[in-house]
């Protein structure tokens, strides 16, 4: 049997609980992850559902190494790439071009290869050349989200950990990332992709789904599965969800 | 899908260099968007110092100093890197909270850029300040490459300096709100605008010891004295300040892979 790709061994990560001034309360914690253990093969595309506040993110940003456990270990086995904040505000004043060179940098792309990450994000994301000239600050959420997976699915990851941000994609968009993720996984990548929403899930080989930082391990997958890597057609987009009545009605 | 076969390879990890030029480039383009003079500001902001204190030292309090206005430029010259690099390092993590948490990579970096997009603004300021010089027959041309210790002190120093500043920031924010205040003092325990004897009488060991006042004294040798510094004065600067910067690096090092949480 090959070695996970992915190995978390009795994690818990925990933050220091501030006051409302924003200052650390001293001897108080509040823990996100808490005894979690979790393997993750090779070729292996793992789901993880929770509600707000269970601790998906900090679950990912983990993997990515972003945030190191307070206790416990976690091994990632190959280059890890992940999506697992995305906020227009940030770098907001830059060109998307400018961003698209500093994320592809980020994920191991060269500086030199500026102009043929520029055609890969024109051709996966769909951003053309105007776009691309703007500042960050005009885009959408889900333009920038493109922009992103654009970079990150073809940047030769071993380990993909992408948070619920898919949920702002259009569902054209984001049923072609669930594609080139299920070929990433079939030629030996590992994912692991955290939603709130179950049937965003359903073409995972596995779904775990997080309580209070706890990890609760469901086979099979919530909704009726089309098959490893096939996603429904009817996952609702982020529009969708929450939709108010009309006030006319 | 012809992405794929067109897509650029990608290494298994982060090019450091590349990241480098990058933030680099990053931090220079973000001074000059949404404004009308871009990066000039930076480079005119000493000349602007320049003329408020030689009205206020040399017309108004007569300091008596042959050539002041070289020996004023020459010493504002390193104080204005300091003193504007501080004010915009003190927040380059905390404003770059969506980068620490979006992928994990030397954080360092973010204010090694801001220091370094300084000492740009710097070496181009030099630059102007030589040719002034020049034309006006008071280059020492010879001593010009001498001033590459003091500028490299100078850049370790406030490196340092900035490593220690951005990560209290993200922790408490209380330093940010003082830093303008703690550089206004500072300013006057340094002797940018009078000679250091008249420092040395009222400030003693406060001034004879501070790093800046020594990298302030080799930018005059060169620039204003012409000559060079005692060797022993250059060693200690460089062991200070490249000692500083160390301890500072590693503090940072140490503390970088909590940041995340925090920022």
């Amino acid at each position: 049997m090959e070695d996970p790709r992915v190995s978390c061994h009795d994690l818990w990560l925990g933050y220091r609980v501030k006051s409302a001034r924003g200052l650390p309360l001293r001897g108080q914690r509040s823990w996100a992850l808490r005894e979690l253990n979790l393997s993750v093969a090779p070729g292996e595309l793992v789901g993880v559902v929770g509600g707000n506040g269970s601790g998906k993110t900090t679950l990912l940003r983990t993997v990515v190494g972003v945030l190191r456990p307070s206790k416990g270990r976690v091994t990632v086995r190959g280059k890890v790439g992940g999506l697992v904040e995305l906020r227009p505000d940030a770098d907001r004043d830059l060109s998307v071009r400018e961003r698209m060179v500093m994320s592809g940098v980020l994920m191991g792309f060269r500086r030199r290869d500026a102009r043929a990450l520029e055609r890969l994000v024109e051709e996966f994301g769909e951003l053309d050349g105007p776009t691309l000239s703007a500042p960050v600050y005009t885009l959408s959420t889900g333009m920038l989200l493109r922009l992103e997976m654009a970079l990150l699915l073809h940047a030769a990851c071993d380990v993909l950990a992408i948070d619920e941000l898919l949920m702002a994609a259009d569902e054209e968009f984001r049923g072609r990332c669930l594609d080139r993720i299920g070929a990433l996984c079939s030629e030996g990548s590992s994912a692991v992709l955290s939603s709130h929403d179950p049937s965003l899930l359903s073409g995972c080989d596995r779904v775990l789904r997080l309580e209070a930082g706890a990890l609760v391990e469901l086979e099979p997958p919530p909704s009726a599965s089309p098959g490893r890597g096939q996603w429904p057609d009817d996952i609702p987009t982020d529009s969708a969800v929450g939709v108010l009545p009309d006030p006319k009605s | 899908m012809s992405s794929i076969e067109t897509a650029p390879i990608a290494g298994p990890g982060i090019n450091r260099v590349d990241l480098a030029r990058v933030l680099l480039a990053r931090q220079l383009r973000l001074v000059a968007k949404r404004t009308v003079f871009g990066v000039v500001l930076p480079i005119v902001i000493p000349v602007i110092l320049f003329v408020l204190y030689t009205f206020v030292f040399h017309t108004i309090f007569k300091t008596g100093i042959p050539r002041y206005a070289v020996y004023l430029f020459a010493g504002l010259l390193p104080w204005t890197y300091l003193s504007q690099t501080l004010g915009r390092s003190v927040t380059s993590i905390s404003n770059e909270a969506e980068l620490v948490r979006r992928a994990r990579f030397p954080y360092a970096y973010l204010t090694l850029a801001c220091t370094g997009a300084g000492l740009v603004f710097l070496l181009v300021t030099l630059l102007g300040f030589v040719i002034v010089l020049a034309a006006t027959g008071h280059l020492y041309a010879s001593l010009l490459p001498f001033l590459v210790l003091p500028v490299v002190a100078l850049y370790l120093f406030v490196s340092g300096v900035s490593l220690a500043l951005a990560l209290i920031d993200v922790h408490n924010r209380d330093l940010r709100q003082l830093l303008s205040n703690i550089i206004t003092i500072w300013f006057f325990a340094v002797p940018v605008v009078y000679t250091q004897s008249t420092l040395s009488r009222h400030l003693g060991v406060l001034v004879n010891d501070d790093p800046v006042s020594f990298i302030v004294g080799e930018f005059r040798e060169v620039l204003y004295w012409g000559h060079l510094a005692s060797p022993g004065h250059t060693a200690i600067m460089m062991t200070i300040c490249g000692g500083f910067f160390l301890v500072c690096l590693l503090v940072f090092l140490r503390a970088e892979r909590g940041l995340a949480k925090d920022v």
